[in-house]
């Protein structure tokens, strides 16, 4: 069961997310559990928190949703099947492979350099809240760094977003070893967000 | 206001897009997948993961190659994309989540930014599973086809050497049937199936006057132009049937030559193929028989003039008129006689086998009585059967027999060496019965005995000439043997018959007919 201290914590949280976030939960959830097991999901935020996050059609990928929200469906995504941290990298590294929004916006993965230069352009028209940055992409010395700062959040996006951001590099550099460190997270007292990958 | 507007219709031309394209591609049945051009699947519609099984989150982010069986070959084909813009129809094995091979032809095209920069490409799967089953059925049939016409090219190459082989066998084998029958002292005509000629020796065409060529393929009947064919032809009675007769030809041109004919089937296994003629020379043996013959009836005559006159010397100075003798040496004189007499017996049979051989053995044919002749015949051998106590009894017929036309002396030779056979291999006191017995056409002679019968294994050499069966010289050491050739040869050359039947030990019944017309 979910804390109702953390969920109104959550509901606090500022900030939008595009809908294409909710589209990609809902296509990991329905691979894995059905659309019976992803119904009860939506029935359960709503009764435990009164927020109506959907998962159907009725989502607008490009529409802007609370931050919260995208939160909260992670959470009760996990509580509800139990799942570890672990699975929730999964769903942050199936996201970019579901999203059509991540296929259009990152034109193409034609390079890493490419890829990780628009980052920030791609992080803005994701998330209105929080700022992402390459510092380093180093093709030659395969390590590409990337900062998240100013974003005010929930512990669960970290192993999501390690995902993702492993899933993206993923998308852009032919290798079969990729390695993501979060060497740097606001919630063990950084100052921001910070992922490390690396490949051979 | 303006640019929210503006944005607004963008963000719906977006998620209108969006829509479009994963309805499309839910319904697109052909597979297709995007690549970046580093070559990692990108995007994937439903029919690609029909077909191979992966989800999106196994497949995209993959390399492209991933999902061929040749990697190199997989890799080289997007490279080629890649370089020329546009490959088709580029065949495949695809490698589904399940690990089974599918034969697959993908055709891949690069994608471009407006700019014109190569922003990846897109490879479009068709499944040639049944296309590929069809080709390797047909390949298969193709195959086993060839195989089956290699097969049957071998095995009638084989048959026809076999054939040939065969050919060539038939061919050896005729050569040395020809050669055989070619070399053989023997004549030989070969008629086929339809009686047609298809060979002829050398002998034969000497002994016929003709050449093989003249008269091959051709049935005898139809053939008029060589006397000696001709008389062959007649012979055999105007027809070529495997009878197991043998015929006896005389050609009497251009010199007289004496053949034995024969016909005989050609088999050829178990079946009979044709006839053959085969005219054995029997000129030689007929010309030394003829010699022979006129020997002995030389030898005969000459021998049978003082003979005579021994006898009737020897008679005269036995019945004392010449002057008395002493009662010994009557004795020896006797001796002297009956040997004398003996000489004249075989003599008197030698020359009558001439006569048979000469073919001269009757030539006095008179109507006579075959009664008389046997009442003669048994009054002058009563004597004989007084000395062994041998009943003579002769059955006459109730009405005397008609008179036939016959060498009555001849016949008195058949009649005399028949009863006195009956005496001599009597036991004594034992009966000899002489019975005449006539119908319309023949009158039949039965002369029967209660003697010593002849052994059965020597019953068919009774009437050769010479011959003496075993108990018969036991018995009785005097005889020529040539009694029964003569009387056998006698009866012939009177158109008649004569048989026997016997029992060792029980007696013997000769029985001879002769026609009255």
């Amino acid at each position: 069961m979910l804390n109702k201290k953390e969920i109104e914590d959550v509901l606090k949280l500022k900030g939008d997310v595009r809908g294409a976030v909710f589209k990609t939960d809902a296509r990991y959830v329905l691979e894995k559990k059905g659309e019976e097991e992803l119904k009860k999901i939506e029935t359960r935020i709503f009764k435990e928190t009164g927020e109506p996050v959907k998962y159907g059609k009725e989502v607008i990928s490009t529409n802007w949703y609370p931050l919260s929200w995208r939160i909260l469906s992670l959470l009760f995504i996990k509580d509800t099947f139990k799942w570890d941290d672990e699975e929730i990298f999964k769903m942050g590294l199936t996201a970019p492979k579901y999203s059509f929004i991540v296929k259009t916006l990152l034109s193409y993965f034609v390079s890493l350099e490419k890829t990780f230069a628009e980052s920030t352009k791609y992080w803005r028209e994701h998330y209105s809240t929080g700022e992402l940055f390459s510092p380093t992409i180093d093709v030659k010395g395969k390590l590409l760094v990337i900062q998240l700062k100013d974003f005010e959040s929930h512990p669960i996006l970290c192993p999501y977003f390690k995902g993702f951001f492993k899933s993206i590099a993923n998308l852009s550099v032919r290798t079969k070893k990729m390695n993501i460190e979060e060497d740097k997270c606001v919630f063990r007292g950084d100052e921001y967000h910070q992922f490390v990958i690396t490949w051979e | 206001m303006k640019e929210n507007n503006t944005l607004k219709n963008h963000q719906n031309d977006l998620e209108n897009l969006e829509r479009y394209i994963e309805e499309f591609s839910i319904f697109l049945p052909l597979p297709i997948c995007t690549a970046s051009p580093l070559g990692i699947v990108i995007d994937a519609n439903q029919a690609i993961r029909d077909l191979t099984g992966y989800s999106d989150s196994e497949f995209i982010g993959e390399d492209i190659e991933f999902l061929f069986k040749d990697k190199k070959l997989a890799k080289s084909f997007f490279d080629q994309i890649i370089k020329n813009g546009l490959i088709k129809n580029q065949e495949l094995i695809l490698v589904d989540k399940y690990k089974k091979d599918i034969p697959i032809s993908a055709s891949g095209a690069t994608r471009k930014d407006v700019e014109g920069n190569i922003v990846g490409c897109f490879l479009a799967i068709s499944d040639i599973t049944e296309i590929k089953k069809f080709q390797e059925n047909l390949e298969e049939k193709v195959e086993e086809r060839t195989y089956e016409l290699e097969t049957a090219k071998k095995a009638l190459t084989n048959m026809l050497e076999d054939a040939e082989e065969s050919r060539k066998r038939i061919e050896e084998e005729e050569n040395k049937t020809r050669a055989t029958l070619v070399s053989l002292t023997d004549g030989l005509i070969v008629f086929d199936k339809n009686k047609r000629i298809t060979l002829v020796n050398p002998q034969a065409e000497s002994v016929l006057g003709l050449k093989e060529n003249q008269v091959l393929n051709r049935e005898i009947s139809t053939i008029s132009e060589f006397p000696n064919l001709i008389e062959l032809y007649r012979i055999l009675g105007k027809k070529i049937e495997w009878t197991g007769q043998r015929y006896e030809l005389i050609f009497k041109k251009p010199i007289t030559r004496y053949s034995q004919v024969s016909i005989a089937p050609v088999v050829v296994d178990k079946e009979t193929i044709g006839l053959m003629v085969i005219m054995h020379d029997i000129t030689r043996e007929r010309e030394i028989e003829r010699l022979k013959t006129e020997f002995v009836s030389i030898a005969a005559h000459q021998l049978r003039t003082p003979l005579s006159a021994i006898k009737w010397t020897l008679k005269m100075l036995i019945d004392g008129d010449i002057g008395s003798l002493t009662p010994e040496q009557i004795e020896f004189l006797m001796k002297g006689y009956q040997s004398n007499e003996r000489m004249i017996i075989l003599i008197n049979d030698l020359l009558n086998v001439a006569r048979i051989e000469e073919g001269k053995i009757i030539y006095d044919l008179l109507y006579s009585s075959l009664e008389k002749i046997i009442e003669e015949i048994i009054d002058r051998l009563l004597p004989v059967a007084k000395n062994k106590n041998i009943k003579l009894i002769f059955n006459k017929p109730q009405k005397p027999s008609p008179k036939i036309k016959i060498d009555k002396e001849k016949i008195g030779i058949v009649v005399q060496n028949l009863i006195d056979n009956a005496i001599r291999f009597n036991e004594v006191n034992g009966v000899v019965t002489v019975s005449i017995n006539y119908d319309k056409i023949n009158i039949e002679v039965t002369v029967e005995d209660d003697g010593i019968g002849i052994p059965k294994e020597q019953q068919k050499r009774i009437f050769s000439k010479f011959f003496r069966a075993d108990n018969a010289l036991k018995f009785e050491t005097e005889g020529t043997g040539l009694g029964l050739f003569i009387t056998k040869n006698i009866i012939e050359a009177h158109k008649g018959k004569i048989s026997f039947k016997t029992k060792k030990g029980k007696g013997t019944i000769f029985k001879f007919t002769l026609p009255i017309k």
